[in-house]
Formats: C-alpha cells, sequence, structure tokens
C-alpha cells in the first residue's frame, strides 16, 4: 500500500528535473529497486499506472531495476551476497555483517522525449 | 508472428524513437522528501533534549499494554507522552490518557503506515520544552512503517508469542530496523510450546540484526524489570552524550 506515496515522491521528483526540460516529455523513468527497501516492484509498477494520470508522467513507462543484496561480514571481512531473510556471511556464516547494497530505492535516469514526437504506443505496453 | 493473428507475417518493427531523446542521470533517494521531514523532526527533539521511541509491531501484540505499564511505573521520573497511530478510533489515547499522561491520536484513514509529515503536524499540540521522552506507537503493520523515518532515536520492535517465532526471517525489512526486540506476552509460553524463544532470537539473528532481545509480560509483575532498565540506560546514556556535547 505505501507504494502508492513513494509513486506521489517519485512523481515530484521527475516534475523538478521536468522543469528543467520544458520542452521534453517524460518518456522512460529507470529506478532501481533493492530487496531490502521495502518495495515491491510488482506494487510499485501499478501504482505508478494509478497515480501517473494527470501528472506530468502521463505516458511514461517506468523501468524498474532490482538489485540483489550485498554484505561485508564484520568478523572476516568477505564482501558477499545474500538473500532477504538469511542476511549473514557466505564465507564465515556470521551475522556481524554490515549491508553493502540492497536498500536503495533510488531513482536513476529519466528519458525525456521531445514533445511533438508521439510516445503512445497503439496497445499501451509498459517494460517491466 | 505478426502479433494479432498469429501468422507468419513477420511483427512490424517499430523504429526506435531514440535520436531525439535526452537522458537525464538523477541518482535520487526516492524516499528523501520523507527522510528531510524526519530529519526535520529529529533536530526538533534534539533542540528540546526529547528522546523519541517509536514502537513497530504487528496488531495486538501488545504496545499500547507495554506503555500504559511503562507510563505507569515511570512517569514520577520522567515526562512522558505518546503518539498513537491507528487507522481509526482514539480507543488506544484514551487508554494511555487514563494515566494523566498527553496523548494524540493520528486516525490514518486506510493509510498504513506514519510519516514523518504526519508525525510533524501533531506536534504542535505538545509542550515539547516539558518533554523527557515521546513515544510514537506507529500503526500496527509488520511491512509499511519500516520504510518510513519518522525522527525517532530509538526503533522498538514487539514480537509477541502467540504470533510464532519465525517472524523476523518472514518480515525482514521490518525487523531489521530494530535497535531492540522486545518478546512480549512470555505469559503465554506456557500456552504455546511450539515458540521457542531462542528460535525467535536466532531468526533475529538471521536477517543480520546483532540488537538486544529482552522478554517482557505485561501483565506479571516483575516481568518488564529487564525493559525499563534498557529505557533508563538508553536515556542515560542519551543524556551523558548531549553533555558531552554541549562540553565539547
Amino acid at each position: 500500500m505505501h507504494e502508492m506515496s513513494l509513486c506521489y515522491s517519485l512523481l515530484d521528483t521527475i516534475a523538478v528535473h521536468q522543469r528543467a526540460n520544458m520542452d521534453k516529455r517524460v518518456g522512460i523513468v529507470h529506478v532501481k529497486v533493492g530487496p531490502l527497501s521495502g518495495v515491491e516492484p510488482d506494487l510499485l509498477h501499478h501504482a505508478f499506472l494509478s497515480c501517473r494520470t494527470h501528472t506530468i508522467g502521463d505516458q511514461a513507462t517506468l523501468k524498474i531495476d532490482t538489485s540483489a543484496i550485498k554484505v561485508r561480514c564484520k568478523l572476516c571481512g568477505e564482501q558477499s551476497y545474500a538473500v532477504v531473510n538469511r542476511i549473514i556471511c557466505a564465507s564465515c556464516g556470521s551475522w556481524h555483517t554490515e549491508l553493502i547494497q540492497g536498500d536503495e530505492f533510488v531513482l536513476q535516469r529519466i528519458e525525456f522525449i521531445p514533445s511533438e514526437i508521439s510516445t503512445e504506443p497503439k496497445e499501451r505496453q509498459y517494460v517491466r | 508472428m505478426c502479433g494479432n493473428c498469429g501468422c507468419e507475417t513477420p511483427r512490424k518493427i517499430e523504429k526506435p524513437i531514440q535520436q531525439k531523446t535526452n537522458v537525464v542521470e538523477v541518482h535520487a533517494n526516492l524516499k528523501s522528501s520523507n527522510d528531510t521531514q524526519a530529519i526535520t523532526n529529529r533536530a526538533l527533539f534534539d533542540a528540546h533534549d526529547v528522546m523519541v521511541i517509536n514502537l513497530m509491531s504487528s496488531p495486538g501484540s501488545g504496545k499500547t499494554r507495554l506503555l500504559e505499564e511503562t507510563i505507569t511505573a515511570l512517569k514520577s521520573q520522567y515526562n512522558m507522552a505518546v503518539i498513537e497511530g491507528d487507522l481509526e478510533t482514539e480507543n488506544d489515547a484514551n487508554r494511555i490518557r487514563r494515566h494523566g499522561v498527553q496523548a494524540e491520536q493520528i486516525a490514518t484513514g486506510q493509510g498504513c503506515h506514519l510519516d514523518a509529515n504526519m508525525v510533524f503536524k501533531v506536534l504542535g499540540k505538545f509542550n515539547l520544552e516539558k518533554l523527557d521522552v515521546l513515544f510514537i506507537e506507529n500503526v500496527g503493520n509488520l511491512i509499511c512503517p519500516a520504510c518510513f523515518d519518522l525522527g525517532q532515536h530509538l526503533n522498538v520492535i514487539l514480537l509477541s508469542v502467540p504470533e510464532g517465532d519465525d517472524k523476523p526471517e518472514k518480515y525482514p525489512v521490518m525487523f531489521r530496523a530494530a535497535d531492540v526486540m522486545l518478546i512480549s506476552k512470555t505469559d503465554y509460553l506456557q500456552f504455546h510450546d511450539e515458540f521457542n524463544v531462542a528460535r525467535a532470537i536466532q531468526s533475529f539473528r538471521k536477517v543480520g540484526n546483532n540488537a538486544p532481545v529482552i522478554e517482557v509480560s505485561s501483565t506479571q509483575s516483575n516481568q518488564l524489570e529487564a525493559w525499563f532498565a534498557y529505557f533508563i540506560e538508553t536515556i542515560n546514556a542519551r543524556d551523558s552524550r548531549s553533555l558531552q556535547e554541549r562540553g565539547a
């Protein structure tokens, strides 16, 4: 449910950048979502379709990249990948780990398109 | 295939419209609007020397009861107040007010969490100058509140015995956020032999959290002492830290 409020925050951020690109329309919006960010990519996608209506992102496409969880072990110093409910060192098995990557929810880049070119495909297909 | 009927006509290739697009690299944290407000809230709390504790758990795990017992035991030592978050009703705020402590209810309607702006809006009702501790009882939910910093200094998470000992690994984002985990309703341990405290702690460690774990029971006498001790110790540690900062 909180994906809705996060989408409004996303659209606010897009609006700031769109003002600097006045003649352009918002095309593809790339966001990165980590498994520990508390954001569910599918729900975010659905929320975006509802939230973008009558905003500057009206015809925008949301492209969601997911990242992996990466930790550094405080005991053995090794870096390894982890899964969401076993955030332990893959090398020595310790839970004294420090998160390097995996909790981000970041707007990476926005592709702006000149407004005279139609971006609307015949069927509404959105890259996931 | 053509994409319409499945015949062998090749699908019409749509020309990419890349030549005129311009790409703006942003790399902005999308929780920043909430986080900015949370930083403001925290600065406000620090300026008034108020320690803010965010209580999170499933609905019905004993947050309000824990607050009532904490207020009863410690209100002579600390000036406390409570912000209650629920979808509807003033019930929890009324329970707190019965103990002579100010409580403000935030009814979120269908909202699943409190955010930093909601907390800020209600802060005007408190005299922060006179407060030592402000509790924020978040909406009972193990998912959404974890994503929203409110400006608190301490996240307390309750895991009640009837919920089962594997909750941390089921809700890793929430339990990672904990600064301390309370295993509540330990009086139910005698009826729930499937709940194993050691297993609950192990599950909590699996999500990479090495925060302290305290067992509490609000209905039995002397079963909250460890929590009170932790609470007082945390406040004292904070006070001496802020004294040092001022001295320096």
